[in-house]
């Protein structure tokens, strides 16, 4: 037990003198001491020193080693993404099998295959074109596909959003200021021609000399 | 014993019933001046003003003075001293670009401290501090009345909160915080027909009968030290030589002044005529000049806090309307402008 103390505090005390040598604050002696250790001895403290370095790495905001975890991520969630978009693609198949299921009545035109053709043409048609406006209608018949597989994943991207502008507080105070309106403003304040001056009358004068901003 | 207890009981009774009855005839309906029976001394709407007024001219004093609305806030640095009859008052703009406004009787000098500008503006005969409640206070119970409605504190003095509301659409009701001492306007509130406050403008922090100086800010006036000055020539005039008039006189609103200011560019065409009209709490000013294509380029109404703008164009002519009342007072004024000539 005391030999496991003793190398306990060894590796303390290596673990110590480690930091110091990391921050360059190792003296003389202790430098000749930690180089007269052999390397091999701690595992652990090639570890730390590795440890460090990335440390120092990251609060100096070096940008090679800090990336790999976020852009792996990324990857990640991109190669899932992509593992989902087959879905939608489907539904079209998906209703216009359905069709020929759902009626246990016979209709009408069911003997002529034509005209059954005809009928699963205009439902995957019709799903194709509330799909394609659902996912933005830019690209066109030929992009409705990619758009579809694009769609889940970034939903917002395909729709336009258009951002109103503000006006401060309505109408009448979009403030386009004007230095003469301005000027005009302050002779009319500074005129003095009622009771309620006061120092009102030449403060407001205040309020119009600064333009808004 | 039950009987004295019952009699003790109804005399009580008959004792509060009296002192209500009385307190009921005491209560004075609202006269003519719109006063209330408060327990203050029952002040008319002149009289309320007149104190306002007073206290302005009368009592130094120094403050920060904020004024603020829905669009913008702004803040200036007051001073003022006055004594006798000389009265100066230093405004510095805590906001926007940094400007200091001396006032002096009739003499007024800006410091623009970014341009390092000077500009002397000499008014004739108008004066910057004006009686004016001796030319108009016979018109101002006839549109407005007066009200105290309470008691507040601001800026750490005790006030009386007074409600002069307006007897018709054409003007802006106001509430007021005027200092229960001096009747210093402390705060005021400029109201919309539906209560709204459209500007409010209060000192934040005041020293009341401050020891001001009036020489020191005098000599203040005077270091144009490192400025360059433009002095503002403003003459007054007469509204008929000018050839303008109004063919119907908007409620409540009176010619107070006529001036015409020369142009930057020293032509006499372009001059201004600022024709100032009041109704004693409101007024309004109808910036007339010669209409030119490249200036003049944007009609309408502007609002900035309580005060309304409208431009437009009138004939040959370009009419720029500014005051604090409500849009259909300058578009009236707009429509009553005649030129004669």
């Amino acid at each position: 037990m005391q030999v496991d103390q003793m190398n306990k505090n060894g590796t303390d005390e290596r673990g110590e003198l480690l930091s110091a040598l990391a921050d360059g604050e190792l003296g003389r002696a202790e430098y000749a001491q930690w180089m007269a250790t052999p390397a091999e001895a701690d595992a652990d403290l090639a570890t730390t020193w590795a440890a460090y370095h990335v440390i120092g790495d990251v609060l100096r905001g070096a940008d090679p080693l800090v990336a790999q975890s976020p852009s792996g991520f990324v990857q990640r969630l991109q190669l899932r993404l992509q593992d989902e978009a087959p879905l939608a693609p489907e539904r079209p198949q998906a209703i216009a099998a359905a069709l020929p299921v759902a009626g246990h009545a016979e209709p009408a035109n069911d003997a002529v295959f034509r005209w059954k053709l005809v009928a699963g043409v205009a439902s995957i048609s019709a799903v194709a074109v509330l799909t394609w406006g659902m996912a933005g209608g830019g690209a066109g018949p030929a992009g409705v596909a990619p758009q579809l597989a694009v769609a889940p994943a970034a939903p917002v991207v395909s729709q336009t959003v258009e951002q109103p502008v503000r006006l401060a507080g309505g109408e009448e105070q979009i403030m386009i200021r004007d230095p003469r309106l301005d000027e005009l403003l302050a002779q009319h304040r500074q005129g003095g021609t009622t009771a309620l001056s006061l120092p009102g009358g030449v403060l407001r004068s205040t309020t119009f000399a600064s333009p808004e901003r | 014993m039950r009987t004295p207890t019952v009699r003790r009981s109804t005399l009580i009774a008959l004792a509060l019933a009296l002192s209500a009855g009385c307190a009921l005839a005491q209560s004075v309906p609202p006269t003519e001046a719109g006063t209330t029976a408060a327990p203050a001394p029952q002040r008319s709407i002149g009289e309320w003003l007149m104190r306002m007024h007073e206290a302005s001219r009368k009592r130094a004093y120094v403050g920060t003075f904020v004024v603020s609305s829905d669009a913008s806030m702004s803040s200036a640095r007051i001073w003022h001293a006055c004594e006798g009859d000389q009265q100066i008052e230093r405004v510095d703009a805590l906001t926007g670009p940094p400007r200091s406004t001396f006032r002096r009787n009739d003499h007024m000098v800006t410091f623009l401290q970014d341009t390092k500008v000077a500009r002397i503006e000499r008014r004739e005969s108008l004066g910057l501090f004006p009686n004016v409640l001796q030319a108009t206070d016979t018109s101002i119970p006839e549109f407005y009345s007066a009200r105290q409605i309470g008691d507040d504190r601001v800026a750490g003095f005790e006030a009386d909160v007074v409600l002069l509301k307006p007897k018709d659409h054409f003007r802006y009701g106001y509430r007021i915080w005027s200092e229960k001492k001096s009747g210093l306007v402390i705060k005021l509130q400029t109201l919309a027909a539906n209560g709204r406050v459209l500007e409010q403008a209060a000192f934040s922090e005041l020293q009341l009968d401050a020891p001001l100086r009036l020489d020191r800010l005098t000599k203040m006036m005077g270091q144009t030290a490192g400025y360059r000055t433009e002095v503002l020539e403003t003459q007054r005039t007469d509204p008929a030589a000018e050839g303008w008039s109004l063919r119907i006189p908007v409620a409540g609103f009176k010619s107070v002044s006529c001036v015409r200011r020369a142009s930057k560019d020293g032509v006499e065409e372009h001059g201004m005529v600022q024709w100032v009209f009041s109704d004693g709490l409101a007024s309004v000013s109808l910036f007339i000049e010669p209409f030119d294509a490249q200036r003049h380029v944007k009609p309408g109404v502007m609002t900035v806090g309580a005060t309304q703008s409208l431009a437009q164009r009138a004939e040959d002519w370009w009419l720029t309307a500014v005051g604090e009342v409500p849009p259909k007072t300058l578009s009236a004024f707009a429509q009553a402008l005649e030129r004669q000539k």
